[in-house]
This record gives C-alpha cells, structure tokens and sequence, in this order.
C-alpha cells in the first residue's frame, strides 16, 4: 500500500470537469511528477493534496489517515509556488522560520533548524535579505528551504523552476534532486516541462484532460508510451498507420530511425530540413507518410543537403503500436 | 538611468517653478508689516505671524482641521480595508454597487455633497458636532483610501496566504502576519492622501461647519470674504513651513516613496 493514495479523486468547477477519475499511490521517499499540458488539471490535483481546494469525490490517504477531513494548517505538507509566494515583508531568515513559529518551535531550536536548512539550500550569508533583494533562484532557494524546515510529511511542487532561465533551471534540477534524496522526503511534482520530469521523477505520470493516461518510470514510458499523445507529448514521435489495424498508428522515436542512401531502407523522402542541434543532427523528410524526424548523432558533418533525396531505415523492434487515436 | 536632454530639463525646471512661485509669494506677502496684501521689499516684520497668536480663532480652526483630518482618514480607513477585501476576493451580489457607492463622492459635485450631508445632519440631529463632521469627511474621503487599498489588496499575491497557511498559520494569523503587512503600504499612501484631502476640504466643509467649529479651510474662506489683512498669507505660511517639516521628517525616517508610492525597502 502507498504512502500517500488517492482514489477516485475528482474535482467539478460548475458543470466543467477538471479532475476525473484519478488514481495514483506513492510510495515514502519517492518522487513522482504530474505531466501534462497547461490546463490539464495538474495544480488542481496539488490544491486537493494541499487542502486549498475540496475534491468533489474520492478519498486522499497518507498513511491511511484520511487527509480531506484535516485543515490544509493541520497537514503538516510542505509547498513551493510558482510564484514562490514568499513573504515580502520577512527576511530570508524570517520566511524560513515561520512555519517554526507556527508549530511553537522553542528559540534556540528553531535557529539551529534555519540554519541547516540555510546550508542545505546554499543561502548562507543571505539569512537578514529580503526576498526583492534576491535573484529568481536565490528566492527559490528559500521557498524550498521554508518548505522543507517544518519537516513536511509530503513536499508539493507547482512548477517551481517555469521562473528560471534554461541554465539555472538544470542547476536547480540536480540540486533539487539530491536534496530530496538526502531528506527521502515523498515529493510530488507539477510540471509542463517533459526534460524536467524526466531528469526528477522515479515516476512520471502523464495527464490529459484531468485524467491520468499512463504512468511509470522515465525509461518506461519514453519507450513504451500508450497513446498517440504520450508519444508526442513525452519526446518526439513519428507515426506510421498501423498496416495491420487501419485505424490504429505506430509511434517510431526519431533517434531510433537512420538515413541510408536512396534506394535502400524502408522509406524514401527528399530532405525538407537540416538543422543543428550541437549532440545531433535533425533532419526532416518528407515522405509518403508526411513529414517524419530523424536524429542522427553528431559523429560529423551533415550526411544529407536540402533537397537531397534519402532512405529511412530502422529496426522492427523500435515500432511501438498505440492504443486507439488519441 | 537614462541622461535628461535639455528639453526634458526645461520642462520640469518650469513645471517646478509653476508650483513653487504661488507659495513662494503667499511666504513673501506674510512678512509684510502693513495692513494690506503687500509684498514687502525694505521692511520685513513679523507682524501677521503675531496676529495668530492673537487671534485664537485660527489656531483653535488649526487643532479642529489637525483633529478632524485624523479622524475622518482614520475612520473611512477602518471601513476601506473590510470593503477592499471583500471587493477584491467575493464576487458576490452587489458588488459593483458597492464599488460604486464608495467611490460615489469622487464624482458627485462637493457643493451637491455638502447639501446632502448638511440635510442628513439635520435629518438624524448631529448638526454641529464634532462627529457628525467626522462622519461626514470619512466618506468624503473614502474613495481615495479605497482605490489606493484596493490597488494593494489587489495587487497581492495570494499564494503567499496559501503558503502560511500550508506552514501552519490559522485564517487569523495569515491575516496578521502576512495579509495585514503586505498591504499595509496601500493602507498608509491612502490614510495619508485622505489627511491631506480631509485638511484641505473647503466645500464640503462651509455646509457643515458652525461658528464653534470652523475648520482652518473655512475660517480662512471666511476671513477673505470679509477683509483682507495679511493674516490669511502669514496662516497659509505657517501651514507650508509645517507641511514641509513633516514631509522632511517622514523622508529621514521612512523614505516617502515608500509611503505614497507604496514601493518597499
Ligand atoms: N476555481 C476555478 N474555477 C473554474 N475553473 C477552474 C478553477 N481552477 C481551475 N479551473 C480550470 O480547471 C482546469 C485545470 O486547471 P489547473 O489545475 O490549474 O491546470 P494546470 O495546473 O494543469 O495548468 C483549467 O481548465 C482551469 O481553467
Ligand atoms: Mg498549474
């Protein structure tokens, strides 16, 4: 049985549905991230788990204590905004210690956890700025450290690094990564992002209209995906019809195909785009199938021009059929 | 920062100069030691700025306008921030009326206020009392305090309150500790400019004034339309020397950006 359950979780704004059905149970210490497009009813997920927002059915256990019935103040769950939602008016210090505060932590113990959290998060020296005296990442930092100080039994994410420049994003991403290995804290990620659920989670799971449509570890799914739209959505796809179901369609990964020169591999194009990547090359061909994505690695210069006609081949056991349309 | 052009240097030195020269003439004329308007040029006296201390009417109007303005900015202020609140967060019925009713005094004629508020002291018997007066500046001034608390409470990010919640902090606590601090800027820029425009409100006030209490916008309207002494120039002196002490004051101890435009540390 997991650590944190929910059950048939759904939640109705008026007539519109933006959580259907949902299911996922995690596991203490693991790390789980919601995928999917904006809109899709990921922060509304978070906000039942935080307590802000009501379900309008199903159950949320941790433990297999009943979470619904406690005050979002009593839940003792650690949250990063995406806006950070630090206190403007408080120092970096005085932000971290509030939910100390909060939970009538004596002085001197509260000192000795600000400054651990301080360390873990690599403020020190920051502790008497205000958050407007901080840069995006810094401030981050600080939203983290003041979730994770009260010892949360779950920490939320909403987005957390959509506010940070590509760079320091990857930076944040490792960092966040080990620290949530040290603490084994279970965490639970919100995210748009594809490459950032990919580098954080145990498990990813995929959602699409309020619902979850597949779930499982990175690998898995990237290699395996179910759907049309998994296979878009997680990493590039090209999709072939399935010659033995008309309706159906096969997901094949653009790493996975090779130019080959004309006349031979299963497909002929003419080259319609070459464009540099730095560790790849992306080609697009057009092809009696449309236009379809080879990644060739960067082992040297260009093998085909504009316009040049090609081959595509690849290895039977790279296709993967999809489950219906979607 | 981007360098002035000569253009732009010329404009504000003129647009200073059109505000600074009115004042800096009503300072002149008040050291006049004649008994009529007069700039003064060979002999300086501060015989007007004697006359106030003379005449208890102007300093006693000067205690009433202090008071009043205090009052009045602080009352509509304990009103404005429930409101703002409820405005900004509820959509519940009703609610542009009460947005408009509030700001209603802005955009009805003061003389058409004063009437009013003259007919509604008569009507519930606070005529001539200290706190009818109150009453009556409070909503005068409530649309400054609203819009200017209103634009914080809006301007809020409210995950902040969602995350001391999340830490552990009841509704009350959020309030205090983190709702009441984020938007306290918004509520001290709007008490201030409901001071200012409570202290300076004449309209208004001539209809609901009486001869025991005259505030100092009226005693001075008064004074005018019957003579002419140079009292009223040595009275508006003493204002401009107090306004700026203040404001030199608050700027050593707060910083008046902060203040009125609301920007922190
Ligand atoms: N309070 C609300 N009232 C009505 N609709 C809402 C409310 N909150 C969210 N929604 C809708 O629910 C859907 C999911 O929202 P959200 O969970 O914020 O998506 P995501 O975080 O995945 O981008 C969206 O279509 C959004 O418009
Ligand atoms: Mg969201």
């Amino acid at each position: 049985m997991g650590f944190l359950q929910l059950t048939s979780l759904s939640k109705r704004f008026g007539t519109f549905t933006a959580v259907e059905d949902f299911n996922l149970d995690i596991e203490k210490g693991e790390f789980v991230s919601l995928l999917g497009p904006s809109g899709c009813g990921k922060t509304t997920t978070l906000q039942m788990i935080a307590g802000f927002l009501e379900p309008t059915a199903g159950r949320i256990t941790v433990e297999g204590e009943d979470l619904v019935a406690i005050p979002s103040a009593k839940r003792n769950i650690g949250i990063v905004f995406q806006s950070y939602a630090l206190f403007p008016h408080l120092t970096v210090a005085q932000n971290i210690a509030f939910g100390l505060e909060m939970r009538g932590i004596t002085a001197m113990e509260r000192s000795q956890r600000i400054a651990r959290a301080i360390d873990i998060v690599h403020l020190k020296g920051f502790e008497a700025r205000f958050p407007k005296q901080l840069s995006g990442g810094q401030q981050q930092r600080v939203a983290l450290a003041r979730a994770i100080v009260i010892e949360p039994r779950i920490l939320l994410l909403d987005e957390p690094m959509s506010n940070l420049d590509a760079k320091l994003r990857e930076d944040m991403q490792l960092e966040l990564r080990q620290i949530q290995q040290e603490l084994g804290i279970t965490t639970l990620l919100v995210t748009h992002d594809q490459h950032e659920a990919m580098a954080l989670s145990d498990r990813i799971a995929v959602m699409q209209g309020g619902r979850i449509v597949q779930i499982g570890a990175p690998y898995e799914i990237y290699e395996n995906p179910s759907s049309r739209f998994v296979s878009t959505f997680l990493g590039k796809s090209n999709l072939l019809p399935d010659p033995a179901q008309m309706a159906r369609q096969i997901s094949l990964r653009p790493e996975k195909t090779r130019l080959v020169p004309a006349g031979q591999g299963k497909l002929q194009g003419r080259v319609t785009a070459c464009i540099f990547f730095g560790a790849h090359w992306l080609y697009q061909v057009d092809t009696d199938h449309g236009l379809l994505l080879a990644y060739e690695q960067n082992l040297g210069a260009a093998r085909a021009r504009n316009g040049e006609t090609v081959g595509i081949d690849w290895d039977e056991a790279h296709l993967r059929h999809l489950e219906g349309q979607e | 920062m981007n360098q002035n052009g000569p253009f732009a240097l010329i404009f504000h030195a003129l647009f200073i100069l059109f505000m600074i020269a009115p004042l800096a003439v009503v300072v002149w004329v008040s050291f006049t030691p004649l008994g009529y308007i007069d700039a003064p040029t060979t002999d300086w006296s501060l015989r007007w700025y004697r006359e106030i201390w003379n005449s208890s009417g102007f300093i006693q109007s000067f205690w009433l306008s202090l008071g009043l303005a205090f009052a009045a900015a602080t009352l509509s202020l304990v009103a404005a921030v429930p409101a703002a609140l409820a405005i900004a967060r509820y959509d519940f019925h009703g609610r542009g009326f009460l947005t408009a009713m509030f700001l209603s005094p802005l955009m009805i004629p003061s003389v058409v206020l004063g009437i009013a508020f003259l007919r509604f002291m008569t009507a519930i018997s606070i005529t001539g009392t200290f706190y009818g007066m109150v009453l009556c500046h409070a909503v005068f001034v409530m649309p400054f305090v609203l819009r200017l608390t209103l634009a914080s409470v809006t301007g809020m990010d409210r995950q902040a309150e969602n995350a001391a919640i999340s830490l552990g902090a009841s509704n009350m606590t959020t309030f205090r500790r983190v709702t009441f601090p984020m938007i306290l800027p918004g509520m001290v820029g709007g008490w201030v400019l409901a001071f200012i425009t409570s202290f300076d409100e004449l309209t208004v006030s001539v209809f609901i004034a009486s001869p025991s209490l005259t505030t100092l916008p009226v005693r001075l309207f008064n004074h005018i339309t019957q003579t002419t002494t140079p009292i009223v120039a040595s009275v508006s002196a003493v204002i401009i020397f107090l306004s700026l002490a203040v404001i030199l004051i608050l700027e050593r101890l707060y910083g008046l950006d902060r203040l009125l435009v609301g920007t922190k540390r």
